[in-house]
């Protein structure tokens, strides 16, 4: 079943638009899915660091504590910084108590909060109260650990946005910091030096961060896209064997009763009877092998799809198909089969492969149309665009002659919301299991792969509406010399 | 020859061939006498009118399936009585819980062989209304256990 999944396809545009950042091709499921590996990357690291910080700021507290006991007499920036420690250390408790709650959100932004003002306070009202000592400017550069925290459990638009605070309180405090009278001559010349330094080194940091979280982010949503998808293929080859048991059985005991009619009857069964039932029991084997040879197809093909290109005549290909499945006499009697060939189109590909998608769709339309209605097949040569033509048109356009081959019935036709559905590997359409009709959901997933290796294409079109049918058009590269 | 092999069997099922096969052996090897139709509708109206011995029903089938069937033939009081065979490539065991809840007597998962097939018919028109009863109500208690 999908699509579903060696991933999913081998070529998966969704997963790689995921790798290269881009989101419009990624579900709601496939995001869901990496959000959540966010959110335990998040709770992983919150996990770690909010104790650490409980511990931290909590050892500080009962220093300044027994500080002040020993020593009231203290300055007031030391009482500023001491009831800083204290409420950092709320904080981070308080963040702590979020995320055993589960409050993710919460705690995130707690802990950036407490941990980025946390540093920046302490810093600015150590350069304010203390004056720009060679400690105070050490500090100021350890203010790189607070874009440091906020990157690794903010945004992008956090890094954004903190850097540029943590810069303003930068300026700020290298501007208006009192400054000890033995350092004033120093600083003064190179104030304007050290903010540019020091502006320089907290953006460095902010795109490295930057860089982390871009990076991180596309290899999350590759991980969910191929999670989800994973997961929606191991739900198909479910369904897909569930269903394929179920198209086993009913011709195994067919083929099963015919012997044993024979076997039990053979004594009382008219000559006629046994030929007519062992005519029946050969076709039901022949069903029976037919299934498993479609089964089997898909491993082989995606195990080795190699083949040599060889010019195909569409008339020869039409005629090996029909050989095997003749729309003309089908078991609702003399089907009405309308052939619009031109006798020396060719194509450029591979003989057996194009006729087994012929014969594919050959049998889907007498499967899905009534027998008294006709069966169209044509093809045509289709030019290749001129470069002036291909000028502002799809890159994607081919530039070679095709053959276009066009399997059109008038059956039941297709809802069109059904027909992305159609090509992907063991899907089978609402109306094929409300139906009686056989099938694997194999046949179509078989015809694109076919196609799209021969470097061609396939489609389908249809109303959805009953008695319009089904078109169900290939291409495939021309032959040169046929252009 | 015994009585229950000129019983009247009615066959319900979508698949052309597998209809013939049953319906020729049913004839031959066991001897009864076989009505067939290839939808439950068809199948429906054959039971109410002929009242055969016993059905022999498909569960997979355009329009009215083969559950649905079952739980319409035990809803009439004309055809409650009818014994009910299920003859299905349905495997799975909530399948069968379905089937024998939907008022079968038997339920078989295909292949199966004909003697078998036989068999089972036998066996569901030898099954009593008390039988059948008693069966459904232990189904009952087992599903709510």
């Amino acid at each position: 079943m999908t699509d579903i999944i060696a991933q999913a396809d081998r070529r998966d545009p969704a997963l790689e638009k995921a790798q290269t950042g881009a989101m419009s091709s990624v579900t709601l499921a496939e995001r869901a899915e990496y959000q959540t590996y966010e959110r335990a990357r998040q709770t992983r690291l919150l996990s770690a660091i909010l104790p650490a910080g409980v511990l931290l700021t909590g050892f500080a507290c009962l220093v300044a504590t027994a500080s002040l006991l020993v020593n009231p007499q203290q300055d007031s920036s030391v009482w500023i910084n001491d009831a800083l420690t204290f409420a950092l250390a709320v904080s981070f408790a308080l963040a702590w108590v979020a995320l055993r709650r589960g409050r993710l959100a919460t705690a995130s932004t707690l802990t950036i909060w407490t941990g980025g003002g946390g540093v920046l306070l302490t810093v600015t009202v150590g350069a304010f109260s203390q004056g720009l000592t060679p400690l105070s400017l050490i500090q100021i550069a350890s203010l790189v650990l607070a874009i440091t925290l906020i990157g690794l459990l903010g945004d992008l638009r956090a890094i954004l946005i903190g850097t540029a605070i943590i810069n303003v309180v930068t300026v700020i405090t290298l501007l208006y910091a009192p400054r000890p009278e033995a350092l004033r001559p120093i600083l003064d010349g190179q104030i304007a030096l050290a903010i540019s330094v020091t502006l320089t080194y907290q953006w460095a940091v902010a795109a490295v961060m930057i860089a982390i979280w871009f990076t991180y982010q596309q290899t999350l949503r590759a991980l969910g896209v191929s999670y989800a998808r994973a997961q929606r293929l191991d739900t198909l080859k479910a369904q897909f064997i569930t269903h394929i048991n179920h198209e086993l059985r009913t011709p195994i005991m067919t083929l099963q009763g015919y012997i044993d009619y024979l076997r039990l009857g053979r004594a009382r069964l008219p000559e006629q009877e046994v030929a007519r039932s062992l005519e029946r029991a050969s076709q039901t084997a022949d069903t029976l092998v037919a299934l498993l040879t479609s089964v089997l197809d898909i491993r082989r093909i995606e195990a080795d799809d190699t083949f040599a290109a060889e010019p195909v005549p569409v008339r020869v290909a039409l005629d090996g198909a029909m050989a095997l499945i003749d729309p003309r006499v089908s078991e609702g009697g003399m089907r009405d089969l309308q052939v619009t060939i031109p006798d020396e189109l060719t194509a450029w590909g591979d003989l057996t492969r194009t006729q087994q998608i012929l014969t594919n769709l050959l049998s889907n339309a007498l499967k899905y149309s009534p027998p008294e209605t006709p069966i169209e097949v044509s093809a045509r040569l289709v030019q290749a665009p001129t470069v002036r033509q291909r000028l502002g048109r799809r890159r994607a356009e081919p530039a070679r002659d095709q053959v276009e081959i066009v399997v059109r019935d008038h059956g039941q036709g297709i809802p069109p919301d059904q027909i992305p559905l159609l090509f992907n590997r063991f899907v089978r359409l609402p109306r094929d299991l409300a139906s009686n009709v056989a099938g694997t959901g194999l046949g179509l997933y078989l015809c694109r792969v076919f196609a799209e290796g021969m470097g061609g294409a396939i489609h389908a079109e249809s109303s959805g509406v009953s008695g319009e049918g089904t078109t169900f058009v290939l291409r495939l590269p021309a032959m040169e010399a046929s252009a | 020859m015994t009585a229950a092999d000129a019983s009247t069997v009615l066959l319900v099922d979508d698949n052309v061939s597998l209809l013939e096969l049953l319906t020729n052996s049913l004839q031959a090897i066991g001897g009864f006498h076989v009505l067939s139709a290839t939808d439950g509708a068809g199948g429906l109206e054959l039971a109410t009118t002929t009242h055969p011995d016993c059905i022999v029903i498909d569960v997979v089938m355009p329009g009215i399936d083969g559950f649905q069937l079952a739980h319409a033939l035990r809803g009439d009081p004309e055809t409650a009585e009818i014994p009910l065979v299920m003859l299905t490539a349905l495997a799975q065991e909530e399948n069968h819980m379905a089937g024998l809840f939907s008022g079968a007597d038997r339920y078989l998962v295909k292949p199966v062989k004909i003697a078998d097939l036989i068999a089972a018919i036998h066996a569901a028109i030898a099954t009593s209304r008390e039988e059948r009863e008693k069966r459904l109500r232990r189904l009952a208690e087992e599903g709510e256990a």
